[in-house]
């Protein structure tokens, strides 16, 4: 038997939530195909901005709904929060790397 | 020795208490964090490098957005079910979760192969990695995500053959977390070089 199970705590930790799987997923696709469409009809220099936006749409859907990080606890999405801290930190630090070639 | 016992439960439920998370899954987060900060850093690199190469657009019209969009898809099934398998884990349908293992293992080959052959056609028309940055940068991430792929695949069929000796939850969540990190990278990857 586990520790937790014989306390009585796995219990709590598996109160598993499910919601619509498969809506998701075909809101996922719609999405991807709104995207494909946007590439096609967009002004080139705008595209990046709304794919990008849509693609982050698609992930937190994945993430909250698929990967369960709207019902995980503290502990969790803190190992989930941390890691995107640090690489909005690396994201920042490249910039300097990219900024000239806008200038050439 | 039932004192011996009794200390040692409590130690170990002070233990259980102080992380009141499944260790497993909390080793596989920290696992997943990394890749996160590895895959993330990566994938961020290039498309900063994007927003400020003007030649990028040219050369990712030579990509195929058609091939990728179905790749696209295959991973975003493979998504779906794997998160069914672990649904029906947690109910104890176990036929059901090793059917939709085996169809998300499915889909990560599948996404493999259509890869290799977009690879192919790419190399016929001399787009090989020394063609330009664009090129360095394209066969090198979608590489390593390949790669990622294959491994989430492996672990999938790993967790198939491991639930024959014992039925864990736990395995099935964690395989499928994996394979969800993997679709979310890709989730920016298929923009980078076949939509922008």
């Amino acid at each position: 038997m586990k520790v937790g199970e014989r306390y009585g705590i796995e219990a709590r930790n598996h109160e598993h939530h499910h919601p619509p799987y498969v809506g998701i997923y075909f809101i996922l696709v719609f999405l991807t195909l709104a995207s494909i469409l946007i590439s096609q009809i967009v002004h080139r220099q705008k595209a990046p901005a709304y794919v990008f936006s849509i693609s982050t749409v698609k992930a937190l859907l994945i993430a909250l709904f698929y990967m369960h990080l709207k019902y995980e606890g503290r502990w969790v999405l803190a190992f989930a929060i941390i890691p995107l801290i640090i690489f909005a930190l690396v994201l920042f630090a490249l910039m300097p790397d990219v900024v000239p070639y806008q200038k050439m | 020795m039932d004192e011996q016992v009794r200390v040692l439960d409590e130690l170990e439920k002070e233990e259980y208490e102080s992380v009141p998370v499944p260790f497993q899954k909390l080793g596989f987060w920290v696992f997943l964090g990394g890749e996160i900060i590895i895959l993330g850093g990566i994938v961020a690199s290039a498309i900063l490098f994007r927003l400020s190469y003007p030649g990028w657009f040219k050369s990712s019209e030579h990509t195929n957005v058609v091939i990728a969009s179905i790749n696209t898809m295959v991973l975003l099934t493979g998504s779906l079910t794997a998160v069914l398998a672990h649904k029906f884990a947690t109910i104890r349908e176990w036929g059901k979760v090793q059917l939709f293992l085996g169809l998300t293992a499915l889909c990560g080959f599948t996404f493999i192969g259509i890869k290799f052959i977009e690879y192919s056609r790419e190399i016929h028309h001399g787009f090989v990695p020394s063609a330009g940055i664009f090129w360095m940068f394209y066969y090198g991430i979608t590489g390593l995500h390949g790669l990622h792929v294959l491994a989430g695949s492996l672990i999938i069929l790993g967790v198939m053959l491991f639930l024959r000796k014992k039925k864990l939850v736990e395995a099935v969540e964690n395989a499928g977390l994996y394979w969800h990190f993997v679709d979310i990278v890709w989730l920016y990857i298929f923009p980078l070089f076949y939509l922008t």
